[in-house]
């Protein structure tokens, strides 16, 4: 699309005013996207007046209805929702663990799909790229909860794999559920192999898609494979990238409920490296059944995501003007 | 022969209308509590009990399974439903009646409903299913005190020489640990999930979560009506530290505070449960083994005991659809016949009637046993339905025994949790992060009390403490 809009004259890019018209084209397009449009407003704008459940002290009233409690009969409380997170003791904690491990998988998000989409667009072999590309694929199918229990066959004290391993060889078995050191890298492994396939697999549409004539000539030249991916591969994949880059940003305040909740199987001894926000919330409400609580710790954590996702969009732009996401 | 036909069909319809006319039937809506899914012949029992209320007393049901979590978002939405399941852990009562949820029945059972209200004790009425003085609930009649018992595998312990009493103290396992392990080395005694020991921390009445108590034992004693932080419960502490002693002895599985809990599928030498003097069949059955049962621990009577189950009206319901609920469980708490069908299915079915020494009793299929099996409260009173081959209670002697159990001193009290609702809910999540540990003996309390007590200070217990005994001495000044 973007290639229609610019043309290049004396050697600098001038964008050309967009076309206002209304083409047949458009009209088209339109059509094929409202099925998505009536998605998003169904699922995403009308439920947003939830956010008013932040700021009340919700009360159902009994033979009046949902809405009518909600928004008549229920007490405004203004931020005294938000007080009880932090008078957690672990506030600290928890917030370190969230944005911890976002961080760690952000990064790893961003370098190792890239890194290895590369790596398998250029096996020779389209079968082996194929299985190697499928079988990265898969565990992103898997739920977290079935996802739990592979792991629990591996590391249950009793009777897990890696214990038996240990055993076997004379060595003392781990108590894998109660040791939290163990932990940071385990979920960032899990998280890494349950995720990355997926983004690897649009790194390499991506790679698909770029034309062939600049690899020819690029060899043509006398490139070597690794100029050719640093010339070519990673500046054309580089908007693909700051996109998801951009959009993971967005997220670093969320964590995968079933990531840190149903793979440590919800142990309390590894809770200090394991407690995330969402974690954290999940608890406390199934004890005290508050959704005013959780409503306003999930906005906060929309608040500040697109805060990030903002400054985050900024920053890429002020890098790289053409990587923006808006 | 069409023609015939035609005709015959239509007056077929005709006569249907009429029929549904004449016998004009009220439906209700009946949530009831269920662990997990609900049984499958569900519809089949719940037709044939449609079938003996509609012509009793012209009252058809719909029942409508849900879980702990099913019934606050049921209730907190606004789903319709006219009677629903409430008690002390589940759907609070409390909670529920406080915010005016339920149908104020104070003079409607009287009038309505004369016999129900006779067959129930009076207490029952005041402290389970009342509220500052107004009945919301119809308490559902089964065991009122809650007993703590060690259930023995009984084959294997009088094996190995044990001699095993009929009550005993908590510490008092210890031996029968220490010849298990030393008998049978392959296996854990003391199998637990991360639940603990079943209604081990009963002998509490719990005011705030599962860290402010007022244990029965202070009954009488100058700090009797004074709540206090779990730690200052020497009985409760006791247990934990034999817990954590027991863990390192290796007598409780490793990883128990991180599984689930220990299915009937597992042996396991030593559970414990909350029942009435007399429940060993019910263990034994369920366990596959023979059970011995052997009291830690009270009866002990509170609101909290008499609440374990009850059955509520919407205060959105119609006068006339509250009256169809309280005549269906007047029904149900003085038909047994009716009863039966609830509690144990359709009869040829899912049981039959037979008799055990000239009492009529009731034998279960084996239909009946996996398709239509649930805890007894569920669908009504325990105490009106028949007893079953294998285990046969005399309710009246039971009932009559609760005159010697310890009751609370805390009377109707109920904490109003209304002005603290944040540190409350701060302190069940720290309590949360150690509650498992504790139960299971992986945590070692004498090292982490303190660390505990520093984290339950910095979420506000001293204020819930605070609040929580300002409304106990008013309710006590009022009484």
């Amino acid at each position: 699309m973007r290639k229609d809009n610019l043309s290049v004259k004396g050697g600098e890019c001038v964008i050309r005013k967009k076309r206002k018209r209304f083409t047949w084209d458009d009209l088209e397009l339109t059509l094929l996207s409202l099925p998505s449009i009536a998605w998003l407003i169904t699922f995403c704008y009308v439920p947003m007046f939830g956010i008013v459940f932040a700021f009340k002290n919700y009360k159902y009233k009994p033979g009046k209805g949902f809405l009518y409690s909600l928004f008549v009969s229920s007490k405004w409380v203004g931020l005294k929702n938000f007080e009880f997170l932090f008078r957690s003791p672990d506030i600290a904690n928890i917030f370190r663990n969230t944005l911890g491990y976002n961080i760690i998988f952000l990064l790893i998000g961003v370098t190792l799909p890239v890194a290895l989409a590369i790596m398998i667009t250029q096996l020779h072999s389209r079968r082996v790229a194929k299985v190697c590309q499928t079988a990265v694929f898969l565990p992103h199918f898997l739920s977290w909860v079935v996802i739990s229990y592979f792991v629990f066959a591996f590391l249950s004290t009793d009777k897990g794999l890696l214990n038996s391993i240990i055993t076997s060889l004379g060595g003392e078995r781990i108590f894998w559920y109660q040791d939290p050191k163990y932990w940071p890298y385990m979920l960032v492994f899990i998280n890494t192999w349950k995720t990355f396939g997926y983004s690897m697999v649009v790194y390499m549409a991506t790679i698909t898609g770029i034309d062939q004539s600049l690899y020819e000539s690029a060899v043509i030249d006398g490139a070597s494979k690794w100029q050719q991916t640093w010339g070519i591969t990673i500046p054309l994949l580089r908007p693909v990238i700051s996109i998801m880059f951009i959009m993971n940003v967005g997220q670093i305040f969320s964590t995968d409920f079933g990531l840190f909740y149903q793979v440590t199987r919800d142990s309390n001894s590894i809770i200090n490296v394991t407690q995330t926000l969402d974690v954290y919330v999940y608890k406390a409400m199934m004890q005290s059944n508050n959704y005013n609580y959780s409503s306003a710790v999930a906005l906060m954590q929309s608040v500040f995501g697109c805060i990030l996702l903002v400054i985050a969009n900024k920053v890429v732009k002020k890098i790289d003007p053409e990587s923006g996401m808006f | 022969m069409k023609k015939y036909l035609s005709l015959a069909l239509a007056l077929m319809l005709v006569l249907a209308i009429a029929c549904t006319a004449s016998a004009e039937t009220q439906k209700i809506i009946w949530w009831v509590y269920a662990s997990g899914d609900a049984p499958i012949d569900t519809q089949m029992v719940v037709d044939a009990a449609n079938a003996y209320s509609a012509e009793k007393i012209g009252v058809e049901v719909e029942l409508i399974f849900k879980n702990e979590e099913q019934f606050n978002l049921g209730m907190s939405t606004g789903e319709p439903y006219d009677m629903t399941f409430t008690c002390d852990w589940a759907n609070d009562f409390v909670s529920n009646a406080y915010n005016e949820m339920f149908y104020d029945i104070t003079d409607l059972v009287k009038t309505a409903t004369p016999a129900l209200y006779e067959t129930i004790e009076q207490k029952y009425w005041d402290v389970a299913g009342s509220l500052n003085g107004k009945i919301y609930a119809v308490p559902t009649l089964k065991d009122m005190a809650s007993q703590q018992f060690f259930r023995l595998d009984k084959e294997r312990f009088e094996a190995i020489g044990c001699e095993l009493p009929d009550e005993m103290a908590f510490a008092e396992l210890e031996p029968l640990l220490k010849a298990y392990k030393e008998n049978y080395d392959d296996l854990y005694p003391l199998m637990m999930g991360k639940g603990g020991l079943t209604g081990m921390t009963n002998s509490a009445q719990w005011i705030a979560g599962n860290y402010l108590c007022s244990p029965y034992h202070l009954a009488g004693t100058d700090r009797e009506n004074k709540i206090i932080p779990f730690w200052e419960d020497e009985v409760l502490m006791e247990r934990y530290q034999l817990l954590h002693k027991w863990y390192d002895l290796g007598y409780i599985n490793p990883d128990a505070a991180t599984i689930e809990s220990i299915g009937a599928d597992i042996r396991a030498a030593i559970r414990s449960g909350s029942a009435w003097k007399g429940y060993y069949a019910g263990y034994s059955s369920w366990a596959g083994i023979v059970v011995h049962g052997a009291s830690y621990a009270g009866p002990f009577m509170s609101t909290a005991t008499m609440r374990g189950a009850m059955n509520a009206i919407n205060a959105a319901a119609s006068e006339e659809q509250a009256i169809a609920c309280l005549k269906y469980l007047e029904l149900l708490n003085t038909d047994r016949t009716f009863r039966d069908i609830l509690r144990y299915g359709v009869e040829g079915t899912h049981f039959t009637y037979t008799e055990v020494n000239g009492n009529k009793v009731v034998e279960r299929t084996e239909q009946g046993n996996n398709n239509w099996s649930m805890d007894g409260f569920v669908t009504g009173s325990v105490v009106n339905a028949s007893c079953t081959t294998d285990s046969y209670y005399d309710w009246e002697e039971i009932f009559a025994d609760y005159e010697n159990a310890i009751v609370s001193t805390l009377g109707t009290f109920t904490f109003d949790k209304t002005n603290v609702e944040a540190e409350c809910a701060a302190c069940s999540a720290v309590m949360e992060k150690y509650t498992a540990e504790m139960l299971t003996g992986t945590l070692d309390i004498d090292e982490k009390l303190e660390t505990i007590k520093a984290e339950l200070i910095a979420a506000g217990i001293e204020a819930v403490q605070a609040e929580a005994q300002a409304q106990l001495d008013a309710y006590l000044a009022g009484k």
